[in-house]
């Protein structure tokens, strides 16, 4: 609990007092309470007048709780004055110097945060509330909660303290519950006594309950990130080191520290610059390299290929090129007309993702996981999982709670299997893939094969209609592999079902096809698909290693939600 | 990566170096960061004008063999800069005529042997009509398909070991 005191001079060792030593404790007398220790801690303005104390980072929205018995044998007589503020700024430093949540930056500016703490009348007056006023009788001590920024400047709102009361009671205690932390920082809980008259404290107890957010990111208008007052919760025992690949332009790229650039899927970006290291693959703007064409403000650039325009910026954006200048994957998300000769992209905003003030909630990163996009409400969608273990393609709709598919509404089951050409590339690892296709059927045209049938015919080699694809990804395990056009379709109407081979392709029936398309209808988009069960199925053909998780060009993301893991 | 293609049309003994070439610069890669990103960035540079011009001839249809040379992926990165033409309904229409072209120009030995070496990388949906499409070359052509097995990809021809007999 008390991590930021460490060593032999900190506050729990200095102030330690044996209970047998409290005056009249061995006569019946004292502090008789059986949930305190043998050693409790001792203040007073005779010796030690800051206590026990806890340094803890917080997140805006976290809810703190601290509670503290105490033992006090006489009333007292108080004067007026503050001998106790620069006692506690002290305590604090030493916190901060020995605590594992605080930053390096603030370690290194302890002497700077002193000096300005000992100057803000806010925290004068806080941490010695009663020193104008000598009335009451009941020692200056106190159980006393301050909340201070990232750069340790005070936090007025919610800092609060609560003094002792009540003399020669066995089981007085102090509480503050419920807390609430006004913004990302640290929050200082301690115990202390100005007067006296020696007050002893045991069994502090400090609640700290997470709030939504768990990280705060601020950027420089090209993307540097601001460090000082971005922030991110620290970890618990069971969630390890945590990370955000979805920063600055809200899409996966991994920050390389040594070098200081962000890769994103198609460029490596140097943000302290605002430029890409490597050319535009587009040519969209008259520099090859420049970031969002200079126009941060107006502009995203996702993937290193395409600027877009600036989601969270308005809620509708253009931009204009000339049309069959850009190809690739970045412009799959816009509407297009091409009558005039220009292509027009329209995006609306999205959810979870800004160019600046990017705060990442557990739901925002769980959005990411769902693939959410295009401003659409969280409770719209379908998903897909397949069986190899049973052959069945289900569908499901999304009713947009993350922690929970049992609410999520069954839609039907359809045959279906990944029985593939020994020829093949191989079937599908379990996982969770995002679609490419996600409102309609990708159709091939009027492509037609050799026979002279449209591909995408009844008897055509996809089937009637077309087909829906997952989005590019890699496979996790031996050559880690880029597979490209993995799709969901029927194919040849006329063959038996199962012996219709794929080159890794997932065949269901035509009428699972039809439902998926409803359930798009109805529903909306078709956000992924799930896979699992395809290293014990039967199917022929060759399964790499499993594993599971969500999977893009990068490969396998490692994070999912234990409604995922569920479907395993 | 173009000046190795440029090479391969000079004869045969220089394909066999230059494809070497190719898997050794790809092996780079892996091996040193700096040779990775450099080698990326030309690759996709260089691949990616080849689409664009790609797009504009497709529009004037002034397609020829030699640029069809060009076009066809020598490696999983550019395969995957081909196919991502699907993603987009601009560059669709491109996809899908390249792709004839691919099948149509491999009259042409050269064409047909990068078109042969595309079974490494063919995925997927694609997978699907490019090997329908392989099967339909390979019996029109048998006796080239002999001598260019020798010399195509080591994956690519475990992918069309199938057709190996009817080289004996």
């Amino acid at each position: 609990m008390f991590q930021s005191q460490m060593g032999a001079n900190n506050e729990v060792a200095q102030t330690r007092f044996a209970v047998s030593s409290i005056p009249g404790q061995g006569t019946g007398g004292g502090w008789q309470n059986a949930a305190i220790g043998n050693q409790v801690s001792r203040l007073s303005s005779l010796g030690k007048k800051a206590g026990p104390n806890s340094l803890l980072k917080v997140m805006a929205g976290d809810v703190l709780s601290a509670n503290v018995q105490y033992y006090y044998k006489n009333t007292v007589t108080n004067g007026t004055g503050n001998n106790l503020t620069t006692t506690i700024i002290g305590a604090l430093i030493q916190a901060i110097t020995g605590s594992s949540s605080t930053s390096s930056l603030a370690k290194n500016a302890t002497a700077n945060i002193s000096s300005n703490l000992n100057v803000d009348p806010l925290l004068v007056n806080k941490t010695a509330p009663d020193a104008a006023n000598a009335a009451g009788n009941a020692p200056k001590a106190y159980l006393t909660i301050l909340f201070f920024d990232e750069r340790f400047k005070y936090v007025e709102e919610s800092s609060t303290s609560l003094r002792v009361s009540q003399a020669n009671a066995a089981n007085a205690s102090l509480t503050l519950a419920n807390i609430k932390a006004p913004k990302n920082g640290y929050v200082y809980i301690y115990v202390s006594n100005e007067s006296n008259e020696y007050v002893y404290f045991d069994n502090l107890q400090v609640g700290h309950t997470r709030g939504r957010i768990i990280e705060e990111d601020h950027y420089y208008a090209f993307g540097l990130k601001i460090a000082a007052i971005s922030s991110r919760k620290l970890g618990d025992a069971n969630e390890g080191l945590l990370k955000n690949n979805y920063q600055y332009q809200g899409a996966f790229n991994e920050f390389d520290e040594d070098i200081g650039w962000n890769d994103f899927a198609l460029r490596n970006y140097d943000p302290q610059i605002g430029r890409w290291v490597q050319q535009d693959p587009f040519y969209q703007f008259h520099s090859p390299y420049i970031g969002m064409g200079n126009d941060p403000m107006n502009l995203i650039d996702p993937s290193g290929g395409i600027g877009i325009p600036c989601p969270g910026t308005s809620g509708l954006g253009i931009f204009i090129q000339k049309a069959g200048e850009v190809i690739g994957n970045g412009l799959s998300a816009l509407g297009s007309f091409s009558s005039l000769g220009l292509s027009i992209g329209v995006n609306a905003a999205r959810l979870g993702v800004g160019i600046a003030n990017n705060i990442t909630t557990q739901n925002g990163i769980d959005n990411q996981l769902m693939g959410l996009a295009s401003g659409e409400s969280n409770s719209q969608g379908i998903f897909l999982v397949f069986d190899g273990s049973e052959n069945k393609l289900s569908i499901y709709s999304d009713d947009g709670t993350d922690d929970d598919f049992g609410d999520d509404d069954f839609l039907g089951s359809y045959d279906a299997h990944n029985n593939v050409a020994s020829n093949s590339r191989g079937k599908w690892e379990d996982g969770i893939y995002d679609m490419q296709d996600q409102t309609k059927r990708f159709t091939h045209g009027n492509a037609k094969e050799k026979s002279g049938a449209l591909q995408d015919s009844p008897n055509g080699r996809y089937g009637k209609g077309g087909i829906y694809r997952a989005k590019p990804f890699k496979e996790t395990s031996g050559k880690r592999i880029q597979r490209s056009g993995m799709a969901i379709h029927a194919g040849r109407q006329y063959k038996p079902f199962l012996k219709r081979v794929t080159m890794g392709c997932i065949r269901t029936t035509q009428a699972g096809l039809t439902a998926i398309d409803d359930a798009i209808k109805n529903y909306g988009r078709l956000k992924r698909v799930i896979i699992k069960n395809n290293r014990i199925s039967t199917n022929s053909g060759k399964v790499s290693n499993i594993k599971f998780g969500v999977y893009n060009e990068k490969g396998l993301i490692e994070r999912f939600t234990d409604w995922i893991k569920s479907f395993f | 990566m173009i000046l190795s293609c440029k090479n391969n049309e000079s004869n045969n003994g220089i394909k066999i170096d230059t494809l070497k070439k190719t898997d050794s610069s790809i092996n780079q890669r892996h091996s040193n960061k700096e040779v990775m990103l450099d080698s990326q960035h030309l690759s996709k540079r260089d691949y990616t004008r080849i689409l664009k011009e790609a797009i504009s001839k497709i529009k004037i249809n002034k397609i020829d063999t030699e640029f069809i040379k060009l076009v066809i992926p020598l490696n999983e990165e550019e395969f995957g800069q081909f196919y991502g033409l699907t993603y987009n309904e601009n560059t669709k229409d491109t996809f899908f005529k390249l792709d004839q072209l691919f099948y149509k120009y491999s009259k042409n030995e050269d064409v047909f042997l990068k078109y042969l070496n595309l079974a490494e990388f063919a995925d997927g949906e694609y997978a699907e009509s490019y090997f329908e499409d392989i099967d339909v070359l390979i019996y029109e052509k048998k006796t080239l398909f002999c001598k260019l097995y020798k010399i195509i990809s080591t994956e690519a021809r475990e992918r069309l070991i199938d057709y190996k007999d009817l080289c004996k």
